[in-house]
This record gives structure tokens, C-alpha cells and sequence, in this order.
């Protein structure tokens, strides 16, 4: 399993409708991580429609890629909840003990945690 | 095949259990053995491993089995570290426990309903060891614990024979009768048999019609004794006797279940025999319960059948009730005259190792600053400190204490929290979350703020720091930043408060540079002008983006620097060098904790309790009454009340007493220390200490450690405050 690396993204805190009709950039990922928060990788800036919209580059995350099958099976070793159907989603929870953010999209899937957390996650790997 | 027992090597044949193999070599243990994983009979340490039953454990060649009584306690384990065991994570809609005809058609009618269903059978490789809320099914197969999330557990684990109570049960050569029948099929010569009840099949046995009274032997039975229909005791001699006394639930697991998220099918779910009430012998052989102890416990009003084995631990054992509960049950119903519920059975129902058991633990993560190497190249001694790992010191506590009284040091406290909010009703919101002014704030100033509970006691505290008209800097303490933004979202949605609130505690980096030389080098990395002493501002330092803070927990000069995350190494090594000839140097928390208490300054949670109000903790300077806050109204109730104890500054020689020594006036306990530590520069001992208030005062004197202390107001160092502001 790859070692997390840090991941450079935008982290945002507006008003949810704000964000709901936020132009995103086509190749951005972008992932609500609350109703009024979103991580958004591979973005070269962020505009939100909300005048105190808080948006901050966040160096404060890191992450691993690796392939939906691998992330299946360690989320099954160490994730208590079910997790989502469908060919893409994002989810959140706690695994192996540490608190982590999930993405998948096809065969492809990105490990999140803090960036604090970093060899944790490598150990727990 | 050959197994070792007791260091003895027996044969065995494949596809049998252990204990069949034990029975057929004539070392069956003691006690009525019923071959169906109910009773503790058959327990042993196989392999290491304590509490197996033999019945359940298939033959291994080789396998190291080690017998041992109900009554006994089995050897303490080998110490030496075991393999980790894996847990699998199932989530499932429906869980049937038992592969018997009962649970099958169960499973087949829920599947028919489309529901998603798993079968669990111990005699298919997959043993259930507990039932928790949820329902979560814990199960054990070969290679690992599966932990089962489902909707609805069913338990169709049928139902077990009742095991005989009376005189002789403890002897050998006592078999249930379908342990007789399955051990034939296996066989094993059973000599001649006497049965009581339904004769087993397939076993040649005379059978006597009657009630049993007694097993007669001596370590082994000899003979069987019942009482036939016309009262008269009938014996026959035997070398193995054969019971049937009826069957009972095997409701272990659908005990331990929440009722509405487990159920049972099938005899499991029966009522079952309730067998006569016995007039002595042991009930509950795992916790060795007689009638006897029984009849105590409700001679003194134990009369609730929870009650009864709470008191004499019946039930509570290995078996959870499998032998005891019918028997329990009658004899409640016999002194009662009510027949009651059964009790509840608490998990484990089968031996579990300590590998297993932790199968699914992790340790809390220990998080980690962006500087985290850098202190563990420079020799620190880290420790795990409000859930992240900080250097407690770097080797040589005075230098890192001299560095900040009278040059310059650096400290990594990234790990305070620090929250953004933003928005129309910033100002309205954060003047109801702190007791302080936040209004008045201009952009730039920073104000020290108390954060309370609604009880009016001291939840953290830290810096609020005006960034523009509508957004503010929070900072809060280490243990205090993980609850911190969850406090405030609580609040701002009870509130409607139009505010946006980031936490980017785990985002940026921060670093104290302290010390009367800390301008000096800040100037060096590029602080354009000196910054006043609680203000704010944004600039480049060591070619780093900072917000630049001017504050001071040390007592010296301090600006604490924060930064992106990632440029922590770069800002640190670039500080360290630029300050090389002003001999900075970093200080760890052991240094900072004596340089804050000479200055008084309270660690929230070390200093404080849940009740400790501004009041108790002499700083009502941080309140303003004169507006509503979180905690107001319990502070303006409290006010009336007079004042009991405070947190006061003490003195005294050395040795610093051990934090949490009590303090003494006229020999009563009046309170204690919660901070302790001998001052470097007053050459003194300082401490913190709750004290009880005699006549509305702290006495000029107590004792603490046998020793007198003075009351001594607080700051210790630099009461005016001089060099902070310098």
C-alpha cells in the first residue's frame, strides 16, 4: 500500500445554497464534507457565490490512492459502518481508528485523514 | 492420530471431537457430559488456549490438551506475545444463528421475503460467541472474528438437556442421553448402561422407570438409585448412567440480545421442562451455587430471580445458564410460587482470547505536528499530551528555562486550536459564546477570553483576534480544540446565527518565539516593526505567510507565529538559525508549564473542574456582566451565593510538593494542589491549590506536605507584568 501524501486542495465554509450552485472547475473533485463545507482537489481557485464565504488553501489533509478493491478490503477490516452502493461516492467515518473521508469513483478510490495522522494511517495500512 | 493429554499421548480418530477421543480412552472428566457445548464440563486449555470445550474442539494431531474441573482454575497463560488475530466487518440484514432444520427453514422464509440472510453454525466452522446491542453478532471461524451488523438476529440454536441435580452428579461416567446415543455412533463401549427417562437409541440399556434420587460411586458412578411409582428407591449397578430429564431452551444468545432485535425459532424459543425443584446439591456448578446458598440469599429477601443470581453469582458463568437457569427458575417458582422470566446472560458465551478480543481495537491515534522529526532529531523526549505528541523536553530543562527567561526559545504549539468564523452576526454571536467584550475588538487587537459551560464553569479558554469588521481568529487550548468547533456550530445553529466557522486546527502550523531577544529575531526574519503586546498581524517571516500574534503565556516577550502546515520545518530551522548567536533555543512542555505557573496562568482541566467559575478562579476581570453569555445565568445565581473556596497562589521551600498533595488548615483538609513546581528564577516553590475559605479568606499560611506554605498572590514572576509587554 502507497504511503498517504499530502494533499493540496481548497477547503471552503459558505453558505450551503452558495455551494450547491457553485461553478466548480470540470476537473476538480470536489467533496461536501459537510453541509456547508467542501475539500476541492485539483482546482486552480474557487468561487462562491457568498460574500463571507471562508476559503482557504488546506494543507491540513493527506491521502492515498489506491484501487476501490484494496480500499473494500481494508474498510472491511476495519470500518464498523456499511458502506455506499454505486459506481461513485463519498463517505465519511471512522476506520481502523482513525477518522477518514472516502472517495470513489469507478475502480479508483482516495484514503483521506488529517495530515497530523499521517503515520497512523500509514501503520494502520 | 495422536493428541497429548496432560503430557500423555492418546489415540484418536479423524473426524471425532476431543472428548469423545478422552471418553473412549477411559479419561472422560467428571461430571454429566452432554456433548452439545451447554454444559462446563469438558472444559480444558487446548493448545494454550483456556475454557475450550473438549465437545466442541475436532481432533488435530498433536493438539496439547490439558484438562480441568468445573471448580478449577486452569493455568495462567504463556506471557510470550501471540500471532494478531484479523476482524471482518459483515453487514447483513438478517442473522440466523443454528444450521439446525429450524433455522434453516427460517432462513429459507426470510430469503423468500428477499431479505439478506447469513446462517451461523458452529458445526460449519463458524462459532457465536456473543449477541451485543445493535444487534451486532460476534462470531469466531478458523482464521479470524467476524463481527456481523444486521437488523434482526433469529436464534434457532434448539434446545439443550437438562443436566441432573442431585447427590453423585459430580461423578464420572454420567452421559445425557443424546451424548450416549452420539458417543455409540461413535464407537465408544459404554459397559453396561442404566437409563432414567427415555432410553437412548441404539444403546443396549436397561431403563428404570422412576425419579432419580442419586448417582452412587465413588469417583466413578456404580450405580443409579431412583424412586419408582410407588415410592419405593430402586438401585442398579452400572458403569455408565444415561439420563433424560427433559430439554430446555439454549437461549444463551438471544439472552444477551436486546429483546426487539433478536428472537428465536424452533425449540430454542420453547418454554421447555422446568425440572423439579432439587432439595440439595449444586445447581450451578460453574460458580459451585448449592441449594444451600440459594436459600440464604432469599431467606434475606432476595426474591426476584435477577436478584438471586446477582447475589449468588448463579448464572454468571462459563455456560451463562445452560446448566443452572431451569433449575434456577424452579426453585424461584417453588419458594415463590411464580414461575419467573429467565435472567439475562451477558456476553461472552464461549472462551475468547485476549488476540481476539482486541481483534478489532485500535489505539486512539496520536497526532502528530508538522515538526514532529524535527523535535525527535533534536533528542526530545516526546510525550502524548491532549491527544497529540509533544517534546516534553530536549535534554537539558535549564538551559531550555535560562533560553526563555534571558535570550530567545522556540516551542511548536501547533497543536492549539484555531478556529475562523465569519459573517453578518459575527460580533452578536461571539459576544453570547464568551463572557468577555468582543464588540470593541478593533482589527489587529487580541483579547485573552474564558469559554464557559452554561453551568458557569471554565470550558477552555484562549485569544479571540479581530481580522476584519466581520471575521475573527479563535484559538483554544490543545485539549480544548477537538470539542472547540462542534461548540460553536452547536451555538450558532441554536442561535441562527449567520456566521461561517472553519476549524483549521490541523491546517496551520504555529510556533512561540519567547524570550527578551524574540523581536530581535523576529526582526531578523522580517518582522518590519515591533508588534504592541496583544495585537495581531499578517506578514512574512523567514520567507513564510504568518499571522503574527504578540501575546505571552511564558511571561517573557512572545509572538506566537502561525502558518500553513507545510511550511512548519522551513519557518523552525530558519528561526533557529537566524537566532543561533542569540542563543535561542527550543523549550519543551516541562519548562513550559513552570514558566506559566510562575506566571500564574492556569491550565484548563490541570488547574480547573467542571464548577471552577470565573469567581473560584479569581478572574471575574474576564466576565462582563452588564451583557448575556453562554453560563450568565449561573454565574448571576451563583454570585449570591458566597463565595467557598478559590484557586490561590502558594509558596513554599523546596522540595515542590507532588501535584494533588492536600492542603491543610488546623489539621483539616481545606483542598489541594493542582500545579507544582520549583521556580528557577525566584528561587522558591509555586504552586496552584483550591482552597476551602475560612470566614470568606485563604489563612496566610497552611500546610501542605507537612510543611508550611504561604498564601502568595499570583503572578509570581513579574507581577506587573513588565517583561511581557516590554
Amino acid at each position: 500500500m502507497p504511503a498517504p501524501e499530502p494533499l493540496v486542495a481548497w477547503r471552503a465554509v459558505a453558505d450551503p445554497a452558495a455551494l450547491d450552485e457553485a461553478p466548480w472547475p470540470q476537473d476538480a473533485t470536489v467533496l461536501r464534507i459537510a453541509p456547508d463545507e467542501v475539500l476541492v482537489v485539483g482546482a486552480g481557485r474557487v468561487d462562491i457565490d457568498d460574500p463571507h464565504a471562508i476559503v482557504e488553501q488546506e494543507e491540513g489533509f493527506c491521502a492515498v490512492v489506491m484501487t476501490r478493491s484494496e480500499l473494500e478490503t481494508w474498510l472491511a477490516r476495519t470500518a464498523e459502518w456499511r458502506l455506499p452502493s454505486g459506481d461513485s461516492w463519498f463517505t465519511q467515518g471512522s476506520a481502523a481508528g482513525l477518522p477518514v473521508k472516502v472517495w470513489v469513483d469507478g475502480d479508483r478510490a482516495l484514503l483521506i485523514t488529517h495530515a497530523s495522522l499521517a503515520r497512523d494511517l500509514e501503520e494502520r495500512l | 492420530m495422536e493428541l497429548i493429554v496432560d503430557g500423555e499421548t492418546i489415540e484418536a480418530r479423524d473426524g471425532e471431537d476431543v472428548l469423545t477421543a478422552l471418553v473412549r480412552t477411559g479419561k472422560a472428566p467428571a461430571g454429566c457430559l452432554c456433548f452439545g457445548g451447554d454444559c462446563p464440563n469438558c472444559l480444558a486449555v487446548v493448545d494454550g488456549i483456556a475454557y475450550v470445550r473438549m465437545c466442541r474442539t475436532p481432533v488435530r494431531p498433536g493438539l496439547d490438551v490439558r484438562p480441568f474441573g468445573v471448580s478449577e482454575l486452569p493455568p495462567l497463560p504463556d506471557a510470550s506475545p501471540t500471532e494478531a488475530v484479523l476482524c471482518r466487518n459483515e453487514h447483513v440484514d438478517v442473522v440466523v444463528v443454528g444450521a439446525g432444520s429450524a433455522g434453516v427453514a427460517e432462513a429459507e422464509r426470510l430469503r423468500g421475503e428477499e431479505r439478506d440472510v447469513v446462517i451461523l453454525d458452529d458445526e460449519q466452522g463458524v462459532e457465536v460467541l456473543a449477541v451485543y446491542p445493535g444487534p451486532e453478532v460476534v462470531a469466531r471461524s478458523d482464521d479470524e472474528i467476524v463481527r456481523y451488523f444486521a437488523s434482526e438476529v433469529v436464534i434457532a440454536t434448539g434446545a439443550m438437556e437438562i443436566q441432573p441435580v442431585v447427590p453423585g452428579s459430580e461423578l464420572t461416567g454420567i452421559l445425557t442421553r443424546r451424548a450416549a446415543e452420539r458417543l455409540v455412533r461413535a464407537g465408544v463401549e459404554l459397559g453396561r448402561v442404566v437409563a432414567v427417562g427415555t432410553p437412548p437409541a441404539g444403546v443396549d440399556c436397561e431403563t428404570l422407570p422412576g425419579d432419580l434420587v442419586r448417582f452412587e460411586g465413588e469417583s466413578r458412578v456404580e450405580a443409579v438409585v431412583v424412586r419408582d411409582p410407588t415410592g419405593e428407591e430402586v438401585r442398579r449397578s452400572c458403569d455408565t448412567a444415561v439420563v433424560d430429564l427433559g430439554t430446555y431452551p439454549r437461549d444463551v444468545l438471544a439472552r444477551m440480545g436486546v429483546p426487539g432485535q433478536v428472537r428465536t425459532v424452533g425449540p430454542a424459543s420453547g418454554e421447555g421442562t422446568i425440572p423439579p425443584c432439587p432439595d440439595r446439591g449444586v445447581i450451578c456448578p460453574c460458580s459451585g451455587v448449592t441449594v444451600e446458598d440459594l436459600d440464604s440469599v432469599w431467606d434475606r429477601g432476595f426474591r426476584e430471580l435477577e436478584l438471586v443470581k446477582r447475589a449468588t453469582l448463579a448464572g454468571t458463568g462459563t455456560c451463562q445458564g445452560g446448566v443452572c437457569a431451569p433449575y434456577l427458575r424452579s426453585f424461584v417458582a417453588d419458594r415463590g410460587g411464580r414461575l419467573q422470566p429467565s435472567f439475562t446472560a451477558r456476553p461472552l458465551g464461549r472462551q475468547m482470547t485476549m488476540a481476539e478480543a482486541a481483534a478489532a481495537a485500535h489505539w486512539p491515534p496520536i497526532h502528530r505536528t508538522a515538526l514532529d522529526e524535527v523535535h525527535r532529531d533534536l533528542g526530545a523526549t516526546m510525550d502524548r499530551m491532549g491527544g497529540w505528541w509533544r517534546p516534553w523536553h530536549y535534554g537539558d530543562t535549564d538551559a531550555e528555562y535560562w533560553a526563555v527567561r534571558r535570550d530567545v526559545s522556540l516551542c511548536d504549539v501547533s497543536t492549539l486550536g484555531k478556529v475562523l468564523v465569519r459573517g453578518p452576526d459575527v460580533v452578536e454571536f461571539l459576544e453570547y459564546i464568551y463572557p468577555s467584550r468582543v464588540g470593541d475588538l478593533t482589527p489587529g487587537r487580541t483579547r485573552y477570553a474564558l469559554l464557559l459551560a452554561e453551568s458557569g464553569g471554565l470550558l477552555d479558554d484562549g485569544l479571540i483576534a479581530r481580522i476584519d469588521e466581520h471575521t475573527f481568529w479563535l484559538t483554544f487550548t490543545t485539549g480544548g480544540a477537538g470539542t472547540a468547533e462542534a461548540w460553536l456550530r452547536d451555538w450558532a445553529r441554536g442561535r441562527r446565527a449567520d456566521v461561517r466557522i472553519m476549524d483549521r486546527t490541523h491546517s496551520l502550523g504555529a510556533i512561540n518565539v519567547t524570550g527578551p531577544k524574540a523581536t530581535q529575531l523576529l526582526q531578523r526574519a522580517g518582522l518590519i516593526e515591533p508588534l504592541p503586546f496583544m495585537r495581531h498581524t499578517e506578514g512574512t517571516i523567514a520567507g513564510v505567510p504568518c499571522r503574527v500574534f504578540r501575546l505571552s503565556f511564558t511571561g517573557e516577550v512572545s509572538y506566537e507565529l502561525h502558518h500553513p502546515r507545510g511550511r512548519s520545518v522551513e519557518l523552525w530551522n530558519r528561526l533557529m538559525d537566524l537566532g543561533a548567536d542569540l542563543g535561542v533555543r527550543p523549550h519543551g512542555l516541562q519548562v513550559l508549564q513552570t514558566l506559566r505557573l510562575e506566571k500564574g496562568h492556569i491550565i484548563v482541566g490541570m488547574d480547573t473542574e467542571p464548577d471552577s467559575t470565573p469567581r473560584r478562579l479569581g478572574m471575574e476581570w474576564a466576565v462582563r456582566m452588564d451583557k448575556d453569555f453562554v453560563g450568565r445565568a449561573a454565574l448571576e445565581r451563583t454570585g449570591r451565593i458566597p463565595l467557598d473556596r478559590r484557586l490561590v497562589g502558594l509558596t513554599m521551600d523546596a522540595p515542590a510538593p507532588t501535584e494533588g498533595s492536600a492542603v491543610y488548615i488546623d489539621d483539616e483538609i481545606a483542598g489541594y494542589v493542582t500545579s507544582s513546581g520549583w521556580s528557577p528564577a525566584l528561587e522558591t516553590v509555586v504552586m496552584l491549590a483550591w482552597v476551602d475559605l475560612l470566614d470568606g479568606s485563604v489563612p496566610p499560611t497552611v500546610v501542605v506536605d507537612g510543611r508550611t506554605a504561604h498564601h502568595t498572590p499570583t503572578p509570581f514572576y513579574d507581577p506587573e507584568g513588565a517583561r511581557a509587554r516590554a
